[in-house]
């Protein structure tokens, strides 16, 4: 059964763990909808919009460990390699937004809208649309009550060490901290909704600049929370993408970005099929049989994912070279036209396989 | 505007390693800088945006180039040329001169490296092996009877390879580097207690693995000596897991990109995402500074000097306006202190053209390289060729012993990108099967899968003696379109290094039996780098390792800078680079000269105190 946000606030360890699967799950969802987008983009073109996909799966991923550390130092396991993890596209997300639904779909304006809806900030959302900063909020408020309970019992010291390490985690997007407390629990959750929403402070004024530190918005600006330079939240990042420019010291989400035009070519990529579904790759078994291989190898990450956030990080170096693999498999995917004259070209169904139904020797 | 000569704490000539070391160091401590770089830069750029300048722009290049040779990333730049390995030719029997390219080469044997003229320099294209040298690498003349000592030791430079380890961001693991595990005392390392590398070495590949196992317990004889064949990890200058607290610099440009190394199998001649150290990230610091000015497209030409104090008083260079022509403005700058960073080619060149700082002849001479045989064969059962870094381990159970009074010592690479080097696979082989073996369809993918995975290739790093006749001169007939001299190179490669590859040949053999490798080896007569030995054959390539040319000494008479890098002649005149190394040994040179320069940086630093 496809886990599904209980909306409640949470009272009890148990929901905690709940949720916080869930987070687990909510980020990796993104993940699929983005890199179908970034892969679907021909090969050294488009740099500027290929970066910036990139850096907000790096994000995510990043994200999805600081969940799965909090939810291993509050004694938790988190659930990975199984059919239910992953959503069928199209999907609503996990979290209980039920106002949009993710799409797996080629990098064009529509995938940016897709995009922009993802990680909408609340403050711009529509009254009552709920939003992944609304869910993480949830989970710090529980954290709170629960640790009011439970006191420091709600970390144990024996949960320290089984956490995903710094040095483990590919680089990019953020400073892995160890969970060891409440302080430090809520510094992890910070880095996820900060980098993800932006979320302003209470007194968010729409019209105050962004905390750019240059002229041009590309280069620094350090964001202490980050270890990285300059940072706008993903829905400004994908928002400059869709209009094409880049913010600039000054600017305001209402202003819009008035910086230097971001070259995008939105011909420079493969026309891949929509929301592809298994059935459609059934009349073409070479087709077939490259989305088989691809959902083997993303079945095999899972795998060695779900191990690595249980126990054995070294699996995580491995795991770098499973997602390359994934990267390779889904662009010789896309390059494929489907033979039905649609004028549509292959592109993965994102399906985790489970062990008893590979074929042998995988 | 004003057009008074901005006088300079420093002058810098040459954006390189060595020179973005110098000008990181001084710039931080609040002195005025100025590099001046003779090739083209990137302006700090990743991305091109239309104006062919960022990091971008070399990608674009080499994914274009039909030769992916070292420098194929770099511009070609008439105005600041370079070497390039397609231009080495065997210099012909019946003339004295192969003037094709840049070098010009007097033989007998050719000169087989190269170097970039680009900011970066030639870190933009190295492999990045970092190394340290060895003890007894630094007293070869009293060990061995052989080549020279340094005017310092291994315990001497201590501390400054801990610093250059560190800032370059070296991975490595320090209980392996030791070699303290191979039973060859002459090779161990003495790391200081409690030392260990900014990050975790980099995995090894399932290549180094099969062959640590293949060859557990392996011994050669040498002159009746027992020595371990063991296959170590190798340090090397690119991300990987961080030790504690430290953090590696991302890419110049973007930092989204550059973290961990994720073997995307170009490391030579160039990594997309910077993961890889270049000195491109060095003159980023640099800059940061707000001391350091970059001046690209400046190529020095000559040094003038203050006959009453010898001083260097001003440095003249030519200022181009662009690739596309000859037109150049001339200019002058003074420094406080001078220091040429510009390459040990270059730097030679520099000051024969100025006739400066070689009252002791050195100027120039004991050009030394790796000379590089490789061996190459097909595995019984698939390895993994090319994924990973070009080299994750080699075997340097050989890089010291007794035997090198009599012959070369090396280190033996292993090579992780099949028979990419001498064969240029995978792309220039698959033509042959197609034309010449007939094969298409399901027969050539067979054959592609059957046998790519398994190529394998070692490569031998020899040692090469400090040799006044191997040496870089200048000569008018020899000038480049701006009118600046083009190096003169004689060179050859004794019968102490070809001994060296007579015996790393036999050990060669001997591995290759124990594994059942089976040998594709083939040295021509054709090749240029075709050497005899005792009636055999060998083919020797460059490894880009340019050492010598304006060694460290502690006579006056007999080197050209003293143990501090100053020039004996001119007290204001500091030289950096691998033009100060007095011996090669086994070790890629890089580490050990980046630890000179924060030394020699240091140096600078106290001199321009008692200014």
């Amino acid at each position: 059964m496809y886990h599904k946000l209980q909306k409640r606030p949470i009272e009890t360890l148990e929901q905690l763990h709940y949720d916080l699967q869930l987070a687990i799950e909510l980020e990796f969802s993104t993940l699929p909808v983005y890199l179908t987008a970034l892969y679907s983009i021909e090969e050294g073109t488009n740099q500027c919009a290929c970066t910036v996909i990139r850096s907000v799966v790096m994000e995510e991923m990043f994200h999805l460990t600081n969940a799965a550390n909090l939810l291993i130092a509050t004694g938790g396991s988190p659930a990975i390699n199984s059919p239910e993890f992953l959503p069928a596209f199209p999907t609503k997300l996990p979290d209980g937004e039920t106002w949009f639904e993710a799409d797996l779909q080629k990098f064009s304006p529509e995938a940016l809208q897709n995009f922009l809806n993802i990680e909408m900030p609340t403050a711009l959302a529509k009254e009552g649309d709920i939003t992944i900063g609304e869910f993480y909020a949830g989970i710090e408020n529980g954290l709170q009550t629960l640790h009011n309970r439970m006191g420091p019992e709600l970390f144990p010291a024996d949960c320290h060490d089984k956490q995903i390490a710094h040095k483990y985690y590919y680089g990019g997007g953020g400073e892995l901290t160890p969970v060891t407390d409440l302080a430090s629990a809520n510094f992890a959750l910070n880095a996820i909704i900060a980098q993800g929403e932006g979320v302003p402070d209470e007194c968010w004024d729409p019209d105050q600049p962004f905390p750019l530190g240059d002229t041009t918005g590309i280069g620094s600006g350090d964001h202490q929370l980050f270890m990285q330079p300059r940072e706008l939240s993903h829905y400004y990042r994908f928002n400059e993408l869709l209009l094409g420019y880049r913010y600039v010291q000054g600017d305001t989400p209402n202003s819009g970005p008035t910086g230097p035009a971001i070259p995008i070519d939105y011909h420079l990529v493969y026309n891949v099929v929509k929301n592809p579904q298994p059935e459609h790759y059934q009349p073409y078994p070479a087709i077939a049989r490259l989305d088989t291989e691809f959902n083997l190898t993303l079945s095999l990450l899972l795998d060695q994912l779900h191990l690595a956030f249980n126990g054995q990080p070294d699996l995580l170096v491995a795991a770098v070279g499973t997602m390359f693999g994934l990267k390779e498999k889904a662009q010789s995917m896309m390059r494929v036209p489907l033979p039905d004259h649609s004028g549509h070209n292959a592109t993965p169904t994102w399906r985790y396989i489970a062990a008893k139904d590979r074929p042998g020797g995988c | 505007m004003t057009h008074h000569h901005k006088e300079y704490d420093v002058v810098i000539v040459g954006a390189g390693i060595a020179g973005a070391i110098m000008a990181k160091q001084l710039g931080e401590q609040g002195k005025q800088v100025l590099i001046l770089e003779a090739g083209t830069g990137t302006d700090g750029r990743f991305f091109d945006q239309g104006k062919e300048k960022g990091y971008e722009s070399y990608m674009a290049r080499f994914f274009t180039a039909m030769a992916k040779i070292p420098n194929a990333p770099y511009p070609n730049n008439p105005n600041a040329p370079q070497p390039l390995v397609t231009d080495i030719q065997k210099p012909p029997l019946d003339k004295p001169v192969s003037d094709h390219g840049y070098f010009v080469q007097y033989g007998p044997d050719p000169f087989a490296s190269t170097y970039t003229r680009s900011e970066g320099g030639t870190t933009l294209h190295w492999l990045g092996t970092c190394l340290r040298m060895l003890p007894e690498d630094f007293e070869l003349k009293t060990r061995f009877g052989r080549g020279r000592d340094w005017p310092i030791s291994y315990q001497d430079l201590q501390p400054w390879y801990e610093i250059a380890e560190q800032h370059i961001g070296v991975s490595a693991n320090a209980d392996v580097q030791t070699y303290q595990q191979i039973d060859n005392p002459s090779v161990q390392l003495p790391f200081e207690a409690n030392y260990d590398y900014p990050m975790e070495q980099i995995p090894q590949s399932f290549l180094d693995q099969y062959l640590a196992k293949g060859l557990q317990g392996m011994q050669v004889e040498i002159d009746n000596q027992p020595y371990p064949i063991d296959v170590v990890a190798t340090p090397q200058g690119r991300n990987g897991m961080p030790r504690g607290d430290y953090r590696p610099v991302g890419a110049v440009g973007n930092p989204d990109l550059g973290q961990r190394c994720a073997g995307n199998s170009n490391c030579v001649p160039i990594c997309p995402i910077q993961a890889k150290y270049s000195a491109l990230k060095t003159l980023e610091q640099a800059k940061n500074t707000g001391n350091v000015t970059i001046e690209t497209q400046a190529v020095a030409y000559n040094l003038e000097v203050d006959h009453k104090t010898q001083h260097i008083s001003k440095v003249h260079y030519k200022r181009y306006h662009s690739t596309k022509s000859a037109a150049y403005d001339d200019k002058t700058v003074k420094g406080k202190v001078v220091v040429l960073a510009a390459h040990a080619v270059e730097n030679a060149k520099l000051l024969l053209a100025s006739n400066v700082a070689n009252s002791s002849d050195q100027v120039g001479r004991n050009l030394m390289d790796h000379p590089t045989m490789l061996t190459w064969g097909l595995m019984p059962c698939k390895i993994g060729a090319f994924r990973g870094p070009g080299s994750t381990s080699g075997i340097p159970s050989l890089r010291g012993g007794a035997f090198r009074a009599e012959q070369a010592a090396f280190r033996i690479e292993i090579g992780n990108w099949g028979w990419s080097w001498p064969e240029g696979a995978p792309i220039a082989t698959v033509p042959e099967l197609i034309d010449e073996q007939n094969l298409f369809g399901p027969a050539l993918r067979h054959k592609i899968a059957e046998e790519y995975p398994r190529m394998f290739r070692f490569g031998f790093l020899v040692e090469q003696l400090p040799d006044p006749d191997n040496r870089v001169t200048i000569d008018d007939q020899y000038r480049d379109q701006l009118g600046n001299y083009r190096p003169v190179i004689h060179y050859k490669v004794t019968d102490y290094t070809r001994a060296g590859m007579a015996q790393a040949k036999e050990v060669s053999d001997a591995i290759f039996q124990r594994l059942g490798v089976e040998p594709f080896t083939k040295y021509k007569t054709s090749d240029p780098g075709y050497v005899q030995y005792q009636g055999k054959g060998y083919v020797y390539n460059g490894a880009g390792h340019l050492v010598g040319t304006h060694l460290m000494g502690d006579d006056p008479k007999t080197s050209v800078v003293n143990r501090e890098q100053r020039s004996w002649d001119h007290p204001n005149l500091y030289l950096v680079g691998c033009g100060n190394m007095p011996t090669i040994a086994t070790s890629n040179p890089t580490l050990t000269m980046a630890a000179l320069t924060f030394w020699a940086a240091d140096n600078v630093l106290n001199a321009l105190d008692q200014y």
